[in-house]
């Protein structure tokens, strides 16, 4: 199943928030949708549950046109919310049903969720007797509930402690080990590099960046190395760097003893390799630098404010 | 259909399992069989009390100088649980009084004046009125007499009493005005009390956020639909048992009561039909523009303020309506029989105190039948707009766009 999102176009009052974005998930991933505040993710994700029309633009599912509501989709939104003064059984069952299953088959998925998520003793309690992140859990179980083949989770680790957010991390990889097609967004970098193959980077409205994120993360560290000096004192190293070498590289970042240097131009690591030894300098590290999704992402999505 | 049975069920457990539906209910039904008891339990102590007449334990002194009480008979048939003793000394009679040997007292002056004398005077005491009615059948009797007329036969002449009969040919207005002011005034009632809660209901699942997951889960049609024919089926069932459990409570205390209520008990079959029909379908017309109004809120304690021109169309109709069941014939009650906003409940009035032809019935029927449906889906389509606006309550301006695009 391949999940493709062309060219989608949304204004709420003439104020454009989606410029045309695109991008496509399949079956047994989990694409990581990504962006700072406003940046347009939930509103993406409520067009693909139908709760908002896109201006212009198609959404299609296996290159046919996709229709929320003819899909077996588990959908957690960024508004979360079931009722408060009901109990968890009764309201669990009864979304259950209105997405297709027999009272019966609702009872049995809500007991394997409630204790699949450690929450089974709360089964016959009123929602708002439970702490925030047992709700979490309660709503993650109507999530997943129908079995979807599709889950959609909005800022899904949002409130949850440690302990928690792992629960969680098992079940979203138990998804996609199972085939599904998973779609989330996050501000947490380190759980989407966990468990994401593929990333889009949205910003104003825009995708600024998408793909494999193994082979973003090796764009980003391919014309940048880690250098760390063994007989130079850090100032003598940036020193040497800044004096000797700003024909071949720059210095990108510091981190205490560490030099991350961007290379310019058509320089080869080897060439600064082989004139740092001719130098007399002495390597501790040297390295091709593997940029992590925070630094991606701060480099994509952070330039204003 | 399936989403839709699923829904209704869901919030017609959820509203009559409700602690505050459940205890009204039982508060109401158990006031009505207390207030339908209250005649017969008062009746009982008056049983006592005439009993305790016979034995006439009471003392009431007379002092008539003049001599003006010519038949003794008429205080004892006035006053029988009373025993009668007649004072000769003005200051004895009020003393006998002040010390409480004697319960009433009157001293006449002449035939036309008297003096009531009682210890402690009260709101409910008519004795000095029963007293006038002796003095003054007296003095009747005395003057009639006195200018030598036949008393007994000026009496039958007075009493004498005029048999009519009425033949109502077309529709009984006057008979049927009692009970279609009572269901005028019970329809007005549920629309008022169940309508708000469907407003409610709608908008606290707009506050808990619940309404994404739902518009998620089934079309918003299923939704409004469910949600609102629940609430109407719920306030239908309370109001049926309430009505029930007067009739009940009236049936078992019908002898007590001298069965006061059966003439309106027996409310034509062609009136009952024009009520359900008419009713059902402005109930739901009103809870559709309701549930609908409650979407547009993004809180709870919106809602009053939200639904509150509705609510003065429904009172505007309810008062119009009976002026209506006064002038069922006027040019206002023409207008509005037709109206969908006011044919709810004008035509139902109409059909019970004046003469409306079918056609009349079943036009109005039609349009207001239309036009519930229309509301439905129209509720409907507000209801998916105000899923997408957490935060803010829409003006009225919002909600006639969100009939024209699709967000």
């Amino acid at each position: 199943m391949k999940l493709e999102v062309k060219n989608l176009h949304k204004s709420f009052q003439g104020n454009e928030v989606l410029h045309g974005i695109s991008f496509s998930v399949s079956s047994g991933k989990a694409l990581g949708l990504l962006g700072r505040n406003g940046a347009g993710k939930s509103t993406t994700i409520r067009i693909l549950m139908d709760v908002f029309k896109a201006n212009s633009g198609e959404i299609l599912i296996n290159g046919k046109p996709f229709y929320a509501n003819q899909h077996n989709i588990g959908y957690l939104p960024e508004e979360r919310g079931l009722y408060p003064k009901k109990k968890i059984s009764e309201q669990l069952i009864y979304l259950a049903q209105l997405r297709g299953l027999s009272y019966s088959q609702a009872k049995e998925s809500l007991r394997y969720w409630l204790k699949r998520l450690g929450v089974s003793e709360y089964e016959n309690r009123l929602l708002e007797t439970l702490s925030k992140g047992n709700q979490q859990k309660v709503q993650l179980a109507q999530t997943l509930m129908c079995n979807p083949d599709i889950v959609i989770l909005d800022e899904p680790f949002s409130g949850l402690d440690p302990v928690n957010s792992s629960i969680l991390q098992e079940v979203v990889q138990e998804c996609i080990k199972e085939g599904k097609l998973v779609i989330f967004s996050s501000h947490q970098m380190s759980y989407v590099e966990e468990f994401c193959e593929d990333i889009v980077i949205l910003h104003h409205g825009d995708v600024v960046l998408q793909g494999n994120l193994r082979q973003i993360k090796k764009q980003y560290g391919e014309n940048r190395i880690v250098l760390a000096s063994g007989n130079l004192t850090p100032s003598q190293f940036e020193q040497k760097l800044l004096d000797d070498y700003s024909d071949l590289l720059k210095i990108y970042k510091k981190h205490s003893d560490m030099f991350i240097v961007e290379l310019i131009g058509e320089t080869q690591k080897n060439e600064v390799l082989s004139r740092m030894i001719h130098d007399g300098i002495e390597l501790d590290h040297f390295r091709i630098y593997e940029a992590s999704l925070t630094d991606i992402f701060v480099s994509k999505a952070g330039d204003e404010e | 259909m399936r989403s839709f049975f699923t829904v209704l069920r869901f919030e017609f457990n959820t509203m009559v399992k409700k602690r505050s539906f459940l205890v009204s209910t039982l508060i109401i039904v158990l006031g009505s069989f207390l207030l339908m008891s209250l005649p017969g339990l008062f009746q009982g102590s008056d049983s006592s009390d005439s009993q305790v007449s016979v034995e006439a334990d009471k003392l009431m002194l007379i002092l008539d100088k003049q001599k003006v009480l010519n038949d003794e008979q008429l205080l004892k048939e006035q006053f029988p649980d009373y025993k009668i003793k007649f004072e000769s000394e003005d200051q004895a009679l009020r003393n006998a009084i002040e010390l409480g040997k004697a319960d009433a007292g009157f001293i006449i002056h002449n035939a036309q004046s008297f003096t009531y004398c009682v210890k402690n005077s009260s709101l409910t005491d008519m004795t000095d009125t029963h007293f006038r009615d002796v003095l003054k059948k007296n003095y009747e009797q005395t003057e009639l007499k006195r200018l030598n007329y036949n008393v007994e036969r000026i009496e039958a002449i007075y009493q004498a009493d005029i048999i009519s009969d009425t033949e109502v040919l077309g529709t009984d207005g006057a008979g049927n005005y009692f009970y279609t002011y009572v269901l005028v005034f019970l329809l007005y009632m549920m629309i008022i009390v169940y309508g708000n809660q469907i407003a409610v209901g709608v908008a606290s699942e707009k506050s808990n956020r619940a309404i994404e997951i739902l518009t998620t889960s089934c079309s918003p049609n299923a939704l409004i639909f469910g949600k609102v024919i629940a609430g109407a089926l719920a306030g239908v069932l309370q109001t049926a048992i309430i009505v029930g459990s007067v009739l009940i409570a009236y049936q078992m205390n019908a002898d007590a009561l001298n069965h006061m209520l059966d003439p309106y008990l027996q409310i034509p079959s062609g009136v009952l039909a024009t009520f359900a029909l008419f009713g059902v379908l402005g109930y739901l017309l009103f809870s559709f523009i309701l549930g609908a109004v409650g979407a547009m809120c993004s809180k709870v304690e919106e809602v009053n303020s939200a639904i509150l021109p509705i609510q003065m169309v429904i009172i505007v109709v309810f008062i119009l309506s009976i002026f209506v069941l006064q002038a069922p014939n006027g040019t206002l009650a023409k207008v509005m029989m037709y109206l969908p906003l006011s044919s709810w409940m004008c035509m139902f009035v109409n059909v019970a105190v004046s003469s409306v032809s079918t056609i009349e019935i079943v036009i109005s029927l039609a349009l207001l039948a239309i036009s519930t449906v229309l509301m439905g889906f129209v509720g409907a389509k507000l209801y998916r707009r105000g899923t997408l606006s957490y935060g803010n309550t829409l003006k009225f301006s919002q909600m006639l766009k969100a009939l024209k695009h699709n967000d």
